[in-house]
């Protein structure tokens, strides 16, 4: 319901409203005047001179009809300041200057304070559309001269029709409309530039918001003068630099946590390979010790060959976080990259794929290896054979779905499968993998800019599904988009000889 | 941008706007008013002048009390007989002249501008004449038609004292009324004396006329 009005137009609607109201006020109130003037010039001349005109003709009394139709003829002939009608009632004669004796326009109240009060009076009457002044004028007499008067019974009426007072007024009203009306128009403009005054802060305001929105938290607005506009940019100039101060002491935290697990990793890789290269020795030799000797001999080794497995996973973890991952891409051929996978890891017998031929795509065939040997190798590890790879193109993406026929994905696991060390499974805490690779995986995949998620269909088992665009990612920042970069080159120094599946 | 209830409360103050413009704009053109008083009347000395007329009070047909000037044919330049009215209804063999006091004075010496009050309250109770009538005046019914019920007419004191040959009593307000102004007005220019009506049974109370001069503004 909310009226679309920007804050401009409301602003400039309620400056034109004022504007009109106080217009239009003005004007009425002018007319008001204006009117009253002219009507009561108007009447009072007409009072004063019929009371004047009255005044030199009164005649003998008691009154002949006749010489009192000649007085009244006389008194009309003066009329100021315009034509009268003149009537007069003495006793029960009557008397006009018109055709009629009695007047149609004198109302009875008016004849009664003329017949009951020794004073002039006057009233307006609207008859017909017409405006008439109407004047009773009693006539009084000195009964000697200059001295003391009674009523002597005559009372004389004048009807006057105020044409020319109409005419007068309505052209006030001409005037009045045409001066509020070029006056509006003429509001307009100190409206508008009202408008823009303070329009033009929040416009800043707005701005900078977007700014700070998109990360640059060293935004800041010109503070100009004192009023309302200036505390609140003063106001928001404040927050924006306590948010900016907070927002560096995370990303300082943030990357202090990030670079000691890469330098932690990075520590344990030199003394790990050097285990390495022992526990294979020991290995071979392992069946000229006793059985238990052999068998601790044996545990170490595996464990130590995890600790590296989870030691690279680490890094390349660390890699990531710290933006340093790099898309070497290459053209392939999306079966063969899958079918070298499978291959490489003695998996094509266990695996059921189908890769249909000519599905080229611009990827990291390295990252691609990970992403699949990752989602195979989990599929093996905690579904259930038999496990199919399965390879097609829909809507600008290669999809590679991994279906195995486990009892799939708890629900309450599913948001978090892709999470770091997450186990969906709790009871084998100790799996064999490092508990990073579907993390990696899907880092891998979003570098692509793609996009992977797991589900349990309607079948059974659990669904991986993998998407990547044919035309690589959309820039290089992937699904990063908008996040700060300013790590980039902390990373620990690149590794490209990472080598199998881990999970 | 939300703005909740934009409409609602909007309506309010532009409601209130109108209604503030349009109280002065309410009527344009010419309005009627009431009955406005705009100055005294109309005033005019009473023709025909004081020596040539006496004031005889009649009622006219809204009941009002008004003073007639009656026109007295022979000019009274000093006492001496004189016919009131043109229907001759009264004869005075008035032997005095009447003093500005209104006491018929037997000496008959100082000549007042004014007809007796004796001729005045005489040619009053024989009632209005023919163009008196045409205009709608009239004697209260119940005084007497009879000029002749008028006895004397003399200045007790500061009132004026009118005998009639008839009981006062049986005479209605607007009947005493006639004879107290008539009586007033014919002894004092001005009309302010009291009256006492005397009659047969006895002597009213002083009364004023109710029909008092005022004073107006000179032009």
């Amino acid at each position: 319901m909310a009226a679309a009005f920007g804050l401009r137009t409301r602003l400039v609607i309620a400056f034109l409203l004022v504007a009109a109201v106080s217009a239009v006020t003005t004007a009425a109130l002018t007319y008001r005047e204006a009117r009253s003037a002219v009507l009561v010039r108007a009447q009072d001349t007409a009072v004063a001179s019929f009371r004047e005109e009255v005044e030199q003709f009164v005649p003998e009394l008691p009154l002949d009809p006749d010489a009192l139709r000649w007085y009244l003829y006389d008194i009309a002939a003066r009329a100021k300041p315009h034509p009268w009608i003149v009537f007069a009632e003495y006793g029960s004669l009557r008397a006009s200057s018109g055709d009629r004796p009695v007047s149609g326009v004198v109302t009875a109240e008016l004849r009664r304070a003329a017949l009951t009060s020794p004073h002039g009076s006057f009233e307006r009457v609207v008859k017909d559309g017409s405006a008439y002044l109407t004047i009773g004028m009693p006539v009084m007499t000195r009964i000697i001269a200059g001295g003391r008067a009674v009523p002597s019974g005559l009372v004389l009426f004048a009807v006057m029709p105020m044409t020319n007072e109409e005419v007068d007024i309505d052209g006030l009203v001409t005037a009045a409309r045409d001066g509020a009306l070029p006056g509006l128009a003429v509001a307009l403009v100190p409206a508008l530039l009202a408008a823009r005054s303070v329009l033009r802060p929040v416009r800043a305001l707005r701005r900078a918001a977007h700014s700070m929105g998109g990360g640059r938290f060293d935004t800041r607005i010109p503070v100009h003068g004192r009023d309302e506009m200036a505390d609140l940019a003063r106001t928001f100039n404040e927050s924006a630099a306590r948010l900016e101060d907070s927002v560096q002491e995370l990303r300082d935290a943030g990357t202090r946590a990030r670079r000691f697990a890469s330098d932690v990793s990075h520590e344990l890789r030199t003394p790990l390979a050097g285990m390495l290269a022992v526990t294979d020795v020991v290995d071979e030799d392992a069946g000229a010790l006793s059985p238990d000797t052999a068998r601790a001999v044996r545990l170490i080794s595996a464990e130590t060959a995890k600790l590296a497995v989870l030691v690279e996973d680490l890094m390349e973890i660390s890699r990531f976080d710290a933006r340093a991952a790099e898309l070497n891409t290459d053209e392939v051929d999306a079966a063969e990259a899958v079918r070298g996978t499978l291959s490489g890891r003695q998996w094509l017998g266990r695996v059921h794929a189908e890769l249909p031929d000519g599905l080229r795509i611009r990827l990291d065939p390295r990252r691609f290896d990970v992403v699949v040997a990752n989602l195979v190798g989990n599929a093996l590890r905690h579904g259930a054979e038999p496990v199919t790879v399965r390879l097609s193109a829909r809507g600008g993406a290669l999809i590679t779905e991994v279906h195995d026929s486990g009892p799939g994905i708890a629900p309450d696991a599913l948001p978090h499968i892709f999470d770091r060390f997450y186990k969906a499974d709790t009871a084998r805490s100790r799996s064999s993998g490092s508990g990073l690779g579907l993390a990696i995986t899907e880092e891998n995949v979003h570098l692509h800019g793609g996009r992977v998620r797991a589900e349990n269909p309607p079948g059974g088992g659990a669904l991986f599904t993998v998407e990547l665009p044919f035309e690589g990612p959309a820039s290089p920042g992937g699904e990063t988009d908008g996040r700060p970069s300013a790590q980039s080159g902390s990373g620990p120094a690149d590794s490209r000889d990472r080598t199998g599946a881990t999970t | 941008m939300r703005r909740p209830a934009f409409p609602g409360r909007r309506a309010v103050p532009v409601a209130a706007l109108l209604a503030l413009a349009s109280g002065p704009l309410a009527g344009c053109g010419i309005q009627e008013t009431d009955v406005i008083e705009a100055g005294g009347p109309a005033v005019a000395d009473l023709l025909p002048p004081r020596e040539g007329r006496v004031l005889l009070f009649f009622f006219s047909p809204d009941d009002a009390l008004l003073p007639v000037p009656r026109i007295v044919e022979t000019p009274w330049p000093n006492g001496g007989s004189g016919t009131v009215g043109p229907d001759g209804s009264v004869h005075t063999d008035e032997p005095s002249g009447q003093d500005g006091l209104g006491g018929s004075s037997p000496a008959g010496g100082a000549a007042d501008e004014s007809l007796s009050p004796l001729a005045a309250v005489t040619a009053l109770l024989a009632g209005p004449d023919a163009a008196e009538r045409r205009a709608g005046f009239r004697n209260a019914p119940s005084l007497p038609r009879t000029a002749s019920a008028v006895d004397r007419i003399e200045t007790d004191g500061s009132t004026v004292v009118v005998t009639l040959r008839l009981r006062v009593a049986g005479l209605t307000g607007p009947a005493r009324d006639q004879i107290v102004c008539t009586a007033a007005y014919a002894a004092r220019a001005q009309g302010a004396v009291s009256v006492s009506l005397a009659g047969q049974e006895g002597r009213l109370a002083p009364a004023d006329c109710p029909v008092r001069a005022v004073p107006v503004q000179a032009r």
